[in-house]
C-alpha cells in the first residue's frame, strides 16, 4: 500500500508524490471507521434523546483533553493510572491558590509546572529505576493521593475563582465554550506534535518496536521522560478545566475521569500495545463516549449499570481494535 | 549437586522477604507487649487473611506473566454477594462454595478472553474491575447487608488454638504445593516464562489462562469471605485499596512481572509484611491518609529493587 498516488501512472512518467485523497482515507482508515461510528451515535443520540451537538461536544471536550496524556502514552505502549490522582490534585492545588489570593496567570503555570514536574518523576521510575509502568504510576498516583489527604484533610476548599469558570464555561460565537477552543488547541498542538514532527515519529517507534528505536540510536529513555512528563502536563490541565468547569474541587473528581479518559482512547483506535493510533480519534472516541452516557442517563439508567457498560464497551473495542478477524494487528 | 545446595538456590529467593518478616516481628513484639498470646495471633492472623488470600491471588497471575487489574473489585462483589445472599441458615456452607465457584468463574472468564483474542491483561482486567463493581453495586448500592453471624463468628475464631483463617491459608498452599508439581504446574510456569515456545510444543494457552484466572478468582472470593467475615457486612468500595496492596505484597514475595517465576510462599510472606506495616502505622499513630503514601513508595521501592537483582539461572521445574 504506496503512499504514492496513482500506480497506473508510473509507467507513463507522470508520479504523484502528494497522496490522494484514497491514500489518505486508506492510511486513515480508523479515524474515517470511528469517524463514521461517531456520526452514527450522534444520530441515534439525536432521534432519541433529541441531544444537541455542542453541549454534547462540551463535555465530551473536558473527556477528551482528560484523555490528551493517556493517548501519547498509549502511542509509547505505556500507562499512565496516575491521571485520576494527578487531576485531582491539580484541581485542589488550583483551588488552593486561587483561595489564597494568587494571581490567576501565575497560579495556572504553578499548577501547569507541578503536573510536568510529577509526571517528569514518573518517567524517571520508569526509566532508570525500571519500574513497569503501570505499577510506577499507579504507585506514585497512591503517593500523591495520600498527600492530597493529608494537606487538604479530606476536605478541600471550594473555588472562588469566576475568572476560571468563566475562562472554561464562557461561550463566543453562540455555542462554543472555553472548554472547546482548549480541546482544539491541544488537538491541534497534539496533531502536530505526533504526525510533523521527529518527536513524533520517534514516539511512534517507540512504540512499534522499542528494541528497534533503541539500536537506530534513539534516546529512548528522553522521550518517554518527556511523554510522561506531558501526560502529567495534560492532567494537571484537566483538573483546571475540572475546576472551573465545576466550581468545586473533590477529591473524587480525578477517579471518575479514570476509565472513562481510557475509553475514550480505546474507543478512537489507538492501540494500549503501542505504535498505532492518534489523538484525532480520542477526540471522536470522547465524542462516542459522551453520547452514550448522555443516553443511559436520560434514560435513568443506574450507576451500576452505567459501570458495568462502560466496562463492556471498552473490551468490545479493544476486541476490535486487536483482534485478527477485523483485519488488524 | 547435592540435595541440599540444590534446594538452597530454588528457595534463594524467599530469604529477603523471610528477613523483612523476621525484622518486622521483632518490631511488632517490641511495640507491643502481648504480640506472642494466642488472643493477639488469632486476631492478627485473621486481620491479615485477605492480604495473603489476594497476594495469591496476584500472584498467580503474575506467574503466566499477566497482571490483574480488578482483584480489589472481585474482593468488593464478593463481599457484597456474601452479605446480601447468605441467611438461609443450614444452606450457608454450601452456598458459600457456590459463591466463590461464581467468583471464580467470572474470573475465569476474563481469562479466557485475554487467550482468545490475545488482548493485553491489563487493560482487560481494568475494564472488568469497573464492571465487576458495576455488578457490586447492583447487590448492595451503600454499604451494608448482614454476614450471619455464626458463619462470620466461626471464620473469624479459632479451631483448638489456631486460627480458622490460617487453617484456611495452609490447605491453600498445601493444594498449590500439589499443583505446582502436577502437570497444571508446569504448565502455567511454561506459558509464563515463554508463551510463543508453550505454544509451539503443543501447550494450551486457553486452558493455562483459564486455570490461573479461575484460581485467582477464587482467591480474591476467599479474601472477601474473610472481609465480609471480620466486618459482618458488604461493601461495594472495600476492595479499591486491594488491588495495590496485592501487586506490593507479590513484589515483596520475589514475584516478577516477566512471569513464569516466583513462589507463593514468598507472596503470602509478602502480604504479612505488608499488613503488619499496616498494624504497625496503626499502633504509630500515624493516621489512615499516611499509608497511601507508605504504600505507594514500598510499592516502588520494592519492584525497583527487584528488577535489580538479577535473575537466579535456577532449575524452574523443581
Amino acid at each position: 500500500m504506496g503512499l504514492i498516488g496513482d500506480h497506473s501512472a508510473i509507467g507513463a512518467g507522470k508520479i504523484s508524490l502528494r497522496p490522494t485523497l484514497k491514500d489518505r482515507l486508506r492510511t486513515n482508515k480508523t479515524e474515517v471507521g470511528v469517524f463514521g461510528v461517531a456520526v452514527l451515535f450522534y444520530l441515534i443520540a439525536y432521534f432519541t434523546i433529541s441531544g444537541q451537538f455542542f453541549p454534547m461536544l462540551n463535555i465530551a471536550s473536558v473527556l477528551a483533553i482528560a484523555a490528551a496524556g493517556q493517548t501519547i502514552v498509549f502511542l509509547i505502549g505505556g500507562i499512565d493510572l496516575s491521571v485520576a490522582s494527578v487531576i485531582t490534585g491539580a484541581s485542589v492545588l488550583a483551588s488552593t491558590l486561587l483561595s489564597a489570593n494568587v494571581p490567576f496567570v501565575p497560579a495556572v503555570f504553578i499548577v501547569l509546572g507541578s503536573g510536568l514536574i510529577f509526571g517528569i518523576m514518573n518517567g524517571i521510575g520508569i526509566t532508570k529505576l525500571k519500574v513497569p509502568p503501570i505499577v510506577m504510576t499507579i504507585a506514585t498516583g497512591n503517593i500523591l493521593l495520600g498527600v492530597i489527604l493529608i494537606t487538604t484533610n479530606g476536605r478541600p476548599k471550594p473555588s472562588t475563582s469566576t475568572l476560571l469558570s468563566q475562562l472554561v464555561n464562557g461561550k463566543v460565537f453562540g455555542q462554543i465554550t472555553g472548554a472547546i477552543i482548549v480541546m482544539v488547541i491541544v488537538g491541534i498542538f497534539l496533531t502536530w506534535l505526533t504526525k510533523k514532527s521527529t518527536f513524533g515519529r520517534k514516539l511512534y517507534m517507540l512504540g512499534s518496536n522499542l528494541m528497534v528505536a533503541k539500536l537506530s540510536g534513539i534516546n529512548t529513555d528522553n522521550v518517554t521522560i518527556k511523554v510522561y512528563a506531558l501526560s502529567g502536563f495534560f492532567s494537571g490541565l484537566t483538573g483546571l478545566i475540572l475546576l472551573g468547569y465545576t466550581s468545586t474541587s473533590s477529591l473524587n473528581v480525578g477517579n471518575s475521569y479514570l476509565l472513562p479518559s481510557i475509553a475514550a482512547v480505546l474507543l478512537g483506535g489507538t492501540s494500549p500495545l503501542g505504535g498505532k493510533g492518534s489523538y484525532i480519534g480520542t477526540i471522536l472516541g470522547a465524542f462516542i463516549l459522551t453520547t452514550i452516557i448522555s443516553m443511559l442517563t436520560v434514560l435513568q439508567v443506574s450507576q451500576a449499570f452505567r459501570q458495568i457498560l462502560q466496562g463492556l464497551i471498552i473490551i468490545l473495542f479493544i476486541i476490535v481494535n486487536n483482534s485478527k478477524f477485523f483485519g488488524r494487528n | 549437586m547435592n540435595f541440599a545446595k540444590q534446594k538452597w538456590i530454588q528457595n534463594q529467593d524467599l530469604v529477603p522477604i523471610y528477613s523483612i518478616l523476621l525484622v518486622m516481628i521483632f518490631i511488632m513484639a517490641f511495640i507491643q507487649p502481648n504480640f506472642f498470646s494466642v488472643g493477639n495471633f488469632s486476631s492478627l492472623f485473621t486481620q491479615l487473611s485477605p492480604y495473603i488470600f489476594i497476594a495469591i491471588a496476584q500472584s498467580l497471575i503474575m506467574i503466566i506473566g499477566g497482571m490483574d487489574f480488578s482483584v480489589g473489585a472481585m474482593v468488593s462483589l464478593s463481599t457484597c454477594i456474601f452479605a446480601t445472599s447468605l441467611h438461609h441458615g443450614a444452606w450457608n456452607p454450601p452456598l458459600i462454595v457456590v459463591i466463590v465457584l461464581i467468583c471464580g468463574a467470572l474470573s475465569a472468564l476474563t481469562g479466557l478472553l485475554i487467550s482468545w483474542f490475545k488482548l493485553p491483561s491489563i487493560i482487560v482486567t481494568l475494564a472488568t474491575s469497573f464492571a465487576l463493581s458495576g455488578i457490586a453495586l447492583l447487590f448492595l448500592p451503600t454499604p451494608g447487608g448482614l454476614m450471619p453471624p455464626d458463619i462470620a463468628l466461626w471464620l473469624t475464631g479459632n479451631l483448638g488454638f489456631i486460627p480458622v483463617s490460617a487453617i484456611l491459608i495452609a490447605a491453600t498452599v498445601a493444594i498449590w504445593a500439589y499443583i505446582r508439581k502436577s502437570s497444571l504446574g508446569l504448565l502455567l510456569f511454561a506459558v509464563g516464562y515463554n508463551k510463543d515456545a508453550a505454544r509451539k510444543s503443543g501447550l494450551s494457552l486457553h486452558k493455562a489462562y483459564f486455570a490461573a484466572y479461575f484460581m485467582s478468582g477464587v482467591m480474591s472470593a476467599m479474601a472477601g469471605l474473610m472481609l465480609s467475615s471480620i466486618t459482618m457486612s458488604g461493601d461495594p468500595t472495600i476492595g479499591i485499596p486491594m488491588t495495590i496492596i496485592s501487586v506490593t505484597a507479590a513484589v515483596l514475595g520475589g514475584l516478577s512481572f516477566n512471569g513464569g517465576q516466583g513462589k507463593i510462599a514468598g507472596a503470602v510472606a509478602g502480604a504479612i509484611v505488608v499488613g503488619m506495616l499496616v498494624n504497625l502505622l496503626f499502633y504509630l499513630k500515624i493516621t489512615g491518609f499516611y499509608t497511601y503514601v507508605v504504600q505507594g513508595a514500598i510499592l516502588i521501592i520494592a519492584v525497583a529493587v527487584n528488577s535489580r537483582r538479577k535473575r537466579v539461572a535456577s532449575p524452574r521445574w523443581d
